[in-house]
């Protein structure tokens, strides 16, 4: 994917994530877009410039909406650094992948929140961290399993040649 | 260098990490506060969130009319405006009948009578929410323009929302009172005697803990801000939902359901 296009889009979530994402908000939580799209451009194509722009639009949410810079920038800096080391191992053409991949991003993003909170002197009741991630987890996982459906058909041209793992069965 | 030259790319990862390492410790040695270019940053990217929230709200009010009828929405706002105004008549005549006038003339001092009377407030919308949405911490579209400082009390028809945080010269970002890190010291409406500190539990409620451990507060209290620290006397922060008293630590500590409801808030009034 040309940089230039995965800017626009990573723009265009960005604007959205503290906008119109609370109109599918569910007892407060919804998806983090820049994370969906970070793991799941990060997965199928695998290229350092998805890290480049998470660093980007990390800090640029930061400074947005939150208390201290530089901690989303490095949990996505982390989660793409992660999916990019790791997707040698995991078989793209499952759609499975997708959802472990999803399941890895959101807990090491929130588990890298929470942590830096914490060293900040932020007092967050584990437990209830814990409680809230299923619902982060689920939310994230449908975001990354459209955003994976949809760029596997732009990486692999055929259809015979999709989600080869599947045919198995 | 050697080692940088066989390793180019584990080097960039590695200084990328400590560069983003030490933006967050500066940012955290600053309180939160950013410098002028990130400002600016956050103005632009205001002008662009902007219209995006405005058009968001308008979808949001129109479903939600649609979904629960335009009347029972317009009543439910008039019964509420109502219940406030209530609320705040009963603080005033709570405070008249304990015979509190230092409290009252300090309360006056520090413009409690503008929140009465609404001359110094700006209202504002909420424009952009931290990533979680769970509103810990957003941006308002009211800044320096409208005369918000740092600091300035931030609440709604409900009760205390926040204080502003950082503020720019057409946005302010607001901490909210759910924040771990936001301290609120208080007192209970029934008896103004009793006063203590509150602050988010990060379970989306407040806990705290009363001053004097022999304090007779329970269940259902209504807490209100008291003049300690940078809140005027008189804002209602909530109900008391638990109190506990701890044998070991001889302190009385108490939860909190916050006045606001946080996850549908929309609109809000800075105090200037």
């Amino acid at each position: 994917m040309k940089i230039r296009y995965a800017a626009i889009v990573f723009f265009v979530a960005f604007i959205f994530q503290g906008t119109f994402l609370n109109l599918i908000s569910i007892w407060g939580i919804s998806p983090n877009l820049i994370l969906c799209l970070i793991a799941a451009l990060s997965f199928i194509y695998g290229e350092y410039k998805v890290a480049i722009l998470g660093i980007i639009f990390g800090l640029l949410l930061d400074i947005n909406t939150g208390i201290y810079v530089g901690v989303s920038a490095f949990a996505f800096l982390t989660v793409a650094l992660m999916i990019i080391f790791l997707r040698e191992s995991i078989n793209k053409d499952n759609p499975v992948s997708a959802i472990i991949i999803g399941i890895g991003a959101s807990l090491v993003s929130n588990g890298i929140h929470y942590s830096v909170n914490r060293c900040f002197g932020v007092n967050q009741s584990f437990f209830y961290w814990l409680q809230l991630q299923p619902f982060y987890i689920i939310y994230n996982c449908v975001i990354i399993f459209i955003l994976y459906l949809i760029l596997i058909k732009k990486v692999t041209k055929h259809r015979s040649d999709r989600y080869l793992a599947w045919k198995d069965f | 260098m050697r080692f940088i030259k066989e390793h180019k790319l584990l080097s960039l990862v590695s200084s990328v990490f400590i560069i983003l390492l030490v933006i967050m410790v500066v940012s955290y040695k600053n309180g939160g506060s950013n410098g002028a270019p990130t400002k600016k940053i956050q103005e632009a990217v205001n002008t662009l969130q902007a219209p995006v929230s405005f058009t968001k709200d308008t979808i949001k009010a129109n479903v939600s009319s649609l979904v629960k009828y335009r009347a029972l929405k317009a009543e439910n706002e008039a019964l509420k405006e109502k219940v406030h105004e209530l609320e705040q008549e009963i603080i005033d005549s709570e405070i008249e009948k304990n015979e509190l006038k230092e409290l009252k003339k300090l309360s006056e001092v520090l413009n409690y009578e503008a929140v009465q009377r609404s001359a110094g407030l700006v209202s504002a919308s909420i424009v952009a929410l931290d990533e979680s949405n769970r509103l810990r911490v957003f941006t308002i579209d009211r800044g320096t323009d409208s005369g918000i400082r740092k600091d300035c009390m931030v609440v709604n028809g409900e009760g205390l929302v926040g204080r502003v945080l950082e503020v720019g010269e057409n946005w302010s970002k607001v901490i909210s009172v759910i924040d771990e890190s936001n301290n609120v010291s208080f007192m209970v409406q029934r008896d103004m005697g009793i006063i203590g500190i509150v602050s988010g539990n990060g379970k989306g409620k407040l806990s705290g803990f009363t001053i004097d451990n022999n304090a007779s507060i329970i269940k259902g209290d209504t807490l209100i801000t008291s003049n300690i620290g940078i809140y005027p006397a008189g804002i209602r922060i909530g109900k008391v939902s638990k109190v506990k008293y701890d044998n070991d630590t001889q302190i009385k500590s108490v939860t909190v359901e916050p006045g606001v409801s946080f996850n549908s808030l929309q609109k809000v009034a800075v105090i200037l």
